[in-house]
């Protein structure tokens, strides 16, 4: 998990495998990551070609952490298939999503 | 071609499951559909299975079966904890919002969304639970 700022923007490179060996591997360094940030935050998805209930679990529990200090976890990138899971189980409909790292940069900074 | 294995149904059992998936996958030469509902299935029903089908205590065991010699990929799982027809679950709450929404319930929804085919059957006698998953 690569994580970089850009502006005021965490920006957050998922890996590849969002199972449950790649969630046990990165969801205590992304809840104190966010939290240590507290602002506007962005997983970049591109890279990611598996997610299951656990990551999830994760993203969710990370954008309501977040959230309630004030700031926010987007998404962008997201595969075909990962955006079917997210369509699926209505978690599109949480986060705000974007096709890309720019368009969610350009996003934030209209704010 | 089918491929199969038996673990002890614990949380260090996963990782093998997934190296299991890795080797089949690219045996099998899987659609990256069925690919991803195969990981999906795995990784659902197995972390249900050792979190909830065993009693505390009792050293149960998982074993899988991938199979497309029909064609269409099989995937059987097989347990002797609870009976548990996955099909029957509780439909997820989809609707609350960032912080109403919860997850119980989403990862059995998504394999019964992914699949094609869904087929459970315990038997008493022996114990054994068996869940069939088909993805064409």
């Amino acid at each position: 998990m690569d994580v970089e700022q850009v502006g005021d923007v965490l920006v957050i490179k998922l890996p590849s495998r969002l199972d449950a060996v790649g969630v046990a591997a990165i969801e205590n360094k992304l809840s104190e990551t966010t939290a240590a940030h507290k602002g506007k935050a962005l997983a970049d998805m591109s890279g990611v070609d598996f997610v299951a209930s656990l990551a999830l679990r994760m993203l969710l529990t990370n954008l309501k952490a977040v959230q309630s200090l004030g700031g926010d976890l987007r998404l962008c990138g997201l595969q075909p298939q990962i955006s079917e899971i997210f369509r699926k189980s209505r978690f599109d409909t949480l986060f705000k999503i974007y096709d890309d790292c720019q368009s969610a940069l350009e996003g934030y900074a209209a704010e | 071609m089918e491929r199969c294995i038996e673990v002890p149904a614990e949380w260090e059992s996963i990782a093998r499951l997934i190296d299991f998936v890795d080797e089949v996958t690219g045996a099998m030469a899987l659609s990256e559909e069925q690919d991803y509902v195969m990981r999906l299935v795995i990784e659902e029903i197995a972390t249900n299975i050792i979190k909830y089908g065993y009693e505390d205590g009792i050293q149960g065991v998982i074993q899988l079966n991938c199979s497309n010699l029909r064609g269409p990929l099989h995937i059987i799982i097989r347990d002797r904890g609870h009976p548990f027809d996955p099909r029957e679950c509780v439909e997820p709450d989809l609707c609350g919002d960032v912080q109403s929404r919860t997850i119980g319930g989403l990862g059995l929804f998504l394999v019964r969304e992914f699949s094609d085919y869904l087929a459970y059957h315990h038997d008493a006698g022996s114990g054994w639970n068996e869940l069939l998953v088909v993805k064409g």
